[in-house]
């Protein structure tokens, strides 16, 4: 077992190296002079081509591409990414101020994606081809198919029309005040968790279904075990791997949700800091997030690859 | 004639949900092809004294902040978020296919070289990816469409490799290949149209996420540049700022992305059911 995990993670490391090199190649690649738009804003104009040289030379960004890229990869594996552009802040310090609200968002969202996702996948593989059934099916499609944004927006609306809800204005650590900060990421994480939801409930009816056909399951009805025993003791437990597996996925994909979610609900996270860095070429903080991000992604996934592993040895070899 | 009504009648009976998807997608398609006379308003057409109004008999979903139709903007919006979509599922569904068709059936180094970059692609949180290929690239609609397609390209590189590394263990391509069948032939021949079933199911599952994606983009600033009218990007900007003031802004394209998701959801379901049966009812 530890072989494997070994062997495993020793091949996470070029994707990471491929990864970093993606995410340089596209923003050097992206029009607009960064050193320019320091020296005149957004729109550009105003500063002398010397000027902008100058800033270039005092940035390191005049240097030849391959010489930036292997000071970002140095900077990456001695954690010292450098400082944003922008803010003059080091980027480090920027993400500790950001991080916890994407976490939190994220943590909050999959909490409510489960509260929600495991009642009703399990009550629709119960109760299949029954109403109950149907009825959290065609739930689960709604959530499939209202995109974040537009839910959120809806959301918004009502709320602030229908009860006077006020968006918050700064942000709230959970330490400061652990009211409202929920109220503050209540919402959002509702929303989201909702629609994370709809997939997972999915796979929770379908893994079930599979689970309830099994001969252990008959055995255990013809013991005359109440239906809610069965499926607590026997099905649930058997059923759980790939509905695991796919909330690690959902939670990388909200990684890259934040940046939609922080933009509807004006929350200061990482997804929110991203998107601007990319408007503003901000490049130590994109190449920086990108990373991180995707080093993420790519622990979930090894992590649930070692559970399968755990789960059943077979699946070691391949 | 007859005949075809009766099988379609049983095809709806048989998958009602797919069905629903099915004329919904018409329905959107439709739109979109006769946006023109459909809409009763241009949808550039600014008028300053028409700003913001609400939906009324002259202005079925309102008007915005620039006096313009919503309904024909929507109506219009149908042919760019749609082409958006459909275009970029066949381009990135087809170009992982093929990787993956490809890099399966030669194996060895190339198979390694070219599995780590789609990794690496994998790896990137979606739309984190299409943001910053516009931004690169700019924004505008071929770059959007170059943006999505390459999200959709790791996964289908992946499915369709797993299907050609089974197939290529299969007897008759060792036959193939006894008989002197160039590789090539083998490929092209005796592979491919082994990997045509998930192809077909990955492109429609496909197609919903490519709409979702595009929207995205748009409601991120980062869509087709106005004043061409895009699903997202209708729900982007000034939308937000008159939230309260013109609700209508945001709710019909809202509505219609909603509803183009749902739809070809339905009918990737449909599709898979049909083509996958150890899927069926899941």
């Amino acid at each position: 077992m530890s072989r494997y995990v070994l062997r495993r993670f020793t091949a996470t490391l070029p994707v990471l190296v491929v990864v970093s090199m993606i995410v340089f190649v596209i923003m050097r690649v992206a029009p607009g002079n960064v050193a320019q738009m320091l020296l005149s804003g957004d729109s550009g104009g105003g500063a002398s081509p010397e000027e902008v040289g100058e800033l270039s030379r005092q940035l390191g960004l005049d240097r030849p591409y391959y010489v930036q890229y292997a000071a970002f990869l140095v900077g990456l594996l001695r954690l010292e990414p450098g400082t944003s552009l922008w803010t003059k802040e080091p980027v480090l310090h920027e993400l500790a101020q950001r991080l916890p609200v994407t976490l939190e968002l994220a943590f909050l969202a999959v909490l409510i994606s489960w509260a929600i996702a495991l009642p009703s996948g399990v009550l629709s593989a119960v109760y299949q081809d029954t109403w109950v059934d149907y009825t959290f099916r065609v739930l689960t499609v709604a959530g499939l198919s209202v995109p974040a944004f537009w839910g959120g927006t809806l959301l918004v609306l009502l709320l602030v029309r229908q009860f006077g809800w006020m968006p918050p204005l700064g942000y709230v650590s959970p330490a400061t005040d652990l009211r409202l900060n929920l109220q503050q990421f209540i919402w959002p994480a509702l929303i989201i968790g909702y629609a994370t939801a709809a997939i997972l409930s999915r796979i929770t009816r379908s893994a079930v279904l599979e689970v309830l056909r099994e001969d252990y399951v008959r055995t255990a009805r013809a013991k005359g075990l109440a239906g809610f025993t069965i499926v607590g003791r026997h099905v649930l437990k058997n059923a759980l791997a790939p509905v695991v597996t796919l909330s690690a996925v959902q939670m990388g994909n909200l990684l890259g949700g934040s940046v939609i979610s922080e933009t509807i609900f004006t929350l200061p996270g990482v997804g929110r800091f991203l998107v601007d860095a990319i408007l503003h070429r901000d490049y130590p903080v994109v190449q920086t997030i990108v990373v991180l991000f995707a080093t993420v992604v790519v622990m979930l996934n090894l992590l649930t690859d070692m559970l399968y592993a755990w789960f059943d040895p077979r699946t070691r070899q391949t | 004639m007859r005949l075809q009504v009766a099988r379609i009648g049983r095809l709806a009976r048989r998958k009602p949900m797919g069905f629903v998807g099915v004329v919904i997608v018409i329905v959107l398609v439709l739109m979109a092809v006769f946006a023109d006379s459909i809409a009763r308003h241009h949808p550039d057409q600014v008028r300053a004294a028409q700003r913001l109004k609400a939906p009324s008999q002259a202005h079925w979903f309102g008007t915005d902040d620039f006096g313009r139709d919503v309904f024909s903007r929507v109506a219009h919006g149908a042919r760019v978020s749609l082409r958006i979509g459909i275009v970029a599922v066949l381009v990135g569904t087809t170009m992982g296919a093929l990787i993956g068709l490809i890099s399966g059936y030669l194996g060895g180094r190339f198979d390694l070289i070219v599995q780590r970059v789609m990794d690496a692609l994998m790896a990137f949180p979606t739309l984190v990816l299409a943001l910053a290929v516009v931004a690169a690239l700019g924004a505008s609609l071929r770059n959007v469409i170059i943006a999505v397609s390459l999200t959709l390209i790791p996964a289908a590189n992946r499915l369709v490799r797993s299907v050609a590394l089974s197939v290529r263990e299969t007897s008759f391509v060792t036959a193939a290949r006894a008989s002197g069948a160039t590789q090539g032939r083998v490929v092209f021949r005796h592979v491919l149209p082994n990997c045509l079933a998930p192809y077909l199911v990955i492109a429609t599952a496909n197609l919903g996420s490519a709409i979702v994606a595009e929207a995205s983009l748009g409601f991120l600033g980062l869509g087709v540049p106005p004043p061409t009218p895009a699903w997202g990007s209708m729900l982007s900007g000034a939308t937000q700022s008159f939230l309260f003031r013109a609700p209508w802004m945001a709710i019909y394209p809202g509505l219609a992305i909603s509803l183009a998701v749902f739809g070809f959801n339905m009918l990737g379901d449909a599709v898979r059911d049909l083509l996958d049966p150890k899927l069926k009812g899941r």
